[in-house]
């Protein structure tokens, strides 16, 4: 689940900071389907 | 501050900001306002040594909520209005140096749910018509921070290109009894010369009528009307196709190309089920080193002359020619 914390800046504007779960490393990786079971980073 | 002003000629409002000339311009990375606040160094908009995504209310806004009382007295014919709004500043990623192309697809996925966030808190706000999601990006587009970030801006009216897009699809709707957009996507596919990348849930494809060079359009697939409307999947899918689609544009010329992106969704109250959310690109480079003008023709006259077939540009995108 995404954190959202909002807060008054000094100038009264407000600044919103989302924070999302950090996935492990390997979620991040998809595998390749040219190459059956080596990984490819989704960087493209 | 900021009032609107009514063009009678063009029918569409004009937002007078005139404190925004003194606004911040292209600081050195040293003093980027958009950084996060390192301990002992100067303070930047963001009070945090370290942060994901940001949002917070821009320093110089075309428009205000409440807004100020109109500075000018109008008529029958000028008329104006105050410039009642929110404008804000999406900041991508603490890292100064990144673009959204460099990022993970995890982390665009991340910010297409901040848009939809964002859409559905500030469109749902008194005398906001309509919420334009939307990046300038590079020195072309006339950018005046470096820091990788996107912008938002509720707006009291509907503005005139939106304007225009609901009436084409509502007409549309109305003679044909389908969606114009959804049209457009069977066009793509038939022809298909024109399509750069696609997924399950979008295509990205050089309009048949596209203004600007190297413009490119991404559908849903899905009739939807608002970002929001998306299905996770449908998310996870947009996340994946932009990535492509700006990995491809950073591949054109061998640099981060500069562009304008705007996110086109249903207006904020009202009922619009003929119109279909989708996102434009708006490139300004039509070689590595040229670029295309706005010049008299298309600003005078609102007619736009491209030097390159969007079948060649899209070519091109696809790294054929």
């Amino acid at each position: 689940m995404v954190e959202k914390q909002v807060q008054l800046k000094e100038d009264g504007r407000y600044i919103i900071f989302y924070t999302f779960p950090e996935k492990k490393k390997d979620e991040d990786v998809i595998p390749c389907p040219n190459c059956a079971g080596t990984p490819s980073s989704d960087n493209g | 501050m900021s009032e609107l002003r009514w063009n009678p000629q063009l029918r569409q409002w004009v937002i007078v900001a005139a404190h925004r000339q003194d606004r911040t311009y292209k600081p050195p990375a040293d003093f980027c306002p958009l950084c996060p606040t390192l301990p002992g160094a100067f303070p930047t908009e963001v009070p945090a040594e370290d942060y994901d995504i940001v949002v917070f209310e821009n320093k110089f806004p075309s428009l205000t909520q409440p807004a100020p009382p109109v500075g000018i007295k109008g008529s029958e014919l000028y008329r104006t209005a105050p410039a009642e709004g929110i404008c804000e500043v999406v900041l991508y990623s603490p890292d100064h140096r990144t673009t959204l192309a460099r990022e993970p697809v995890r982390r665009i996925g991340n910010l297409i749910s901040v848009w939809i966030d964002r859409s559905r808190e500030l469109g749902s706000k008194p005398n906001i018509r309509y919420v334009l999601v939307f990046e300038n990006k590079g020195d072309a587009v006339g950018v005046t921070l470096h820091h990788p970030h996107g912008q938002i801006y509720a707006f009291p009216f509907i503005p005139p290109t939106i304007q225009t897009e609901l009436d084409a699809a509502q007409e549309h709707h109305s003679s044909t009894g389908r969606c114009l957009y959804c049209q457009i996507l069977e066009e793509e596919a038939r022809d298909q010369v024109r399509i750069i990348a696609q997924n399950s849930g979008f295509c990205a494809f050089v309009p048949f009528f596209a203004r600007y060079p190297f413009e490119v359009h991404l559908y849903p697939r899905r009739h939807v009307q608002y970002l929001a409307d998306l299905s996770a999947a449908e998310q996870e899918a947009l996340a994946s196709l932009l990535k492509d689609v700006l990995v491809k544009y950073d591949e054109l010329f061998g640099f981060p190309l500069p562009y304008m992106m705007v996110l086109h969704q249903a207006p904020s109250r009202g009922e619009y089920p003929y119109y279909h959310f989708h996102i434009e690109f708006y490139p300004l480079n039509r070689t590595e080193s040229k670029l295309k003008y706005l010049a008299s023709v298309e600003s005078g006259a609102g007619t736009f002359i491209t030097d390159m077939t969007p079948e060649d540009q899209a070519a091109k995108l696809r790294g054929e020619k």
